[in-house]
């Protein structure tokens, strides 16, 4: 095993990725606990985000809400494992190791959730949309606009899946030399 | 069995010479010199094999030998 390494740019990734994923774990509580909220009392949920000119609420919101909060949860708990796998890939380049099996195992399950995100990211755009419809039709409505970025990324975390299986084959084929 | 075996053990016998001061001498860990003396390394580096001939004042030939059919 090579030895560990003490690059500033990891502490700075490390210490950053351990935030993100405080604060996503947080976003997780608090739309978990909003989620029933939103179920039983939508009027009063919407109220405390949107001003509108009524307080009571068409028909299918609280099942609008419901759908909106329980996607954007899934998105969340999907970045929040995503950043988990990012934080356990840190950990093996600190310890000066990061061409093992498990890092090639751990970009391809991140390209996967990646991709999960993009297709949670359909329905939450059109629910978002059918919501901005129903409580404020007079307003001009925010088109939904699918992101290329989230794509490019899985692409580029599979080649890296990839890149590091080939490096732990590499590696393993050097162990033992001397 | 390695069909390639190491005979370091006998060179160091008689250069009166123990693994430790090999291993500062040629700037290999001890570790991995454990791993060559005791047959379990894979593979060896030219530079390790010169810098192990140069101290033992040996060949590689008399480092390294072959039994076929030992593995």
């Amino acid at each position: 095993m090579s030895k560990p390494l003490n690059d500033p740019l990891l502490v700075l990734a490390r210490g950053l990725t351990h935030v993100l994923l405080a604060v996503t774990v947080l976003l997780v509580i608090a739309v978990a606990i909003c989620l029933p909220f939103a179920v039983i009392m939508p009027a009063e949920v919407v109220a405390t985000f949107i001003e509108r000119e009524t307080y009571a609420v068409p028909a299918g919101t609280a099942g609008i809400l419901a759908g909106l909060l329980g996607a954007g949860l899934l998105t969340l708990i999907g970045a929040a494992y995503y950043l988990k796998q990012q934080l356990d890939i840190i950990g093996s380049v600190a310890a000066g190791d990061p061409f093992a099996p498990a890092n090639a195992d751990r970009l391809s399950r991140m390209g996967w959730t990646v991709l999960a995100i993009q297709v949670l990211a359909v329905p939450l755009g059109l629910l978002e949309y059918r919501l901005q419809t129903l409580l404020q039709p007079d307003q001009s409505i925010i088109a939904f606009s699918f992101a290329d970025n989230g794509l490019i990324l899985a692409m580029v975390l599979f080649v890296l899946a990839r890149v590091f299986r080939h490096g732990a084959a590499m590696r393993e084929d050097l162990e033992g030399t001397v | 069995m390695m069909p390639v075996t190491v005979k370091l053990d006998d060179l160091l016998h008689a250069r009166r010479m123990t693994l430790t001061e090999l291993s500062e001498r040629i700037d290999l860990t001890l570790a991995n010199l454990s791993i060559l003396k005791t047959g379990k390394a894979r593979a060896i580096r030219f530079s390790t094999l010169e810098a192990i001939c140069r101290e033992l004042g040996c060949q590689p030939g008399d480092l390294l030998g072959y039994e076929a059919g030992s593995d």
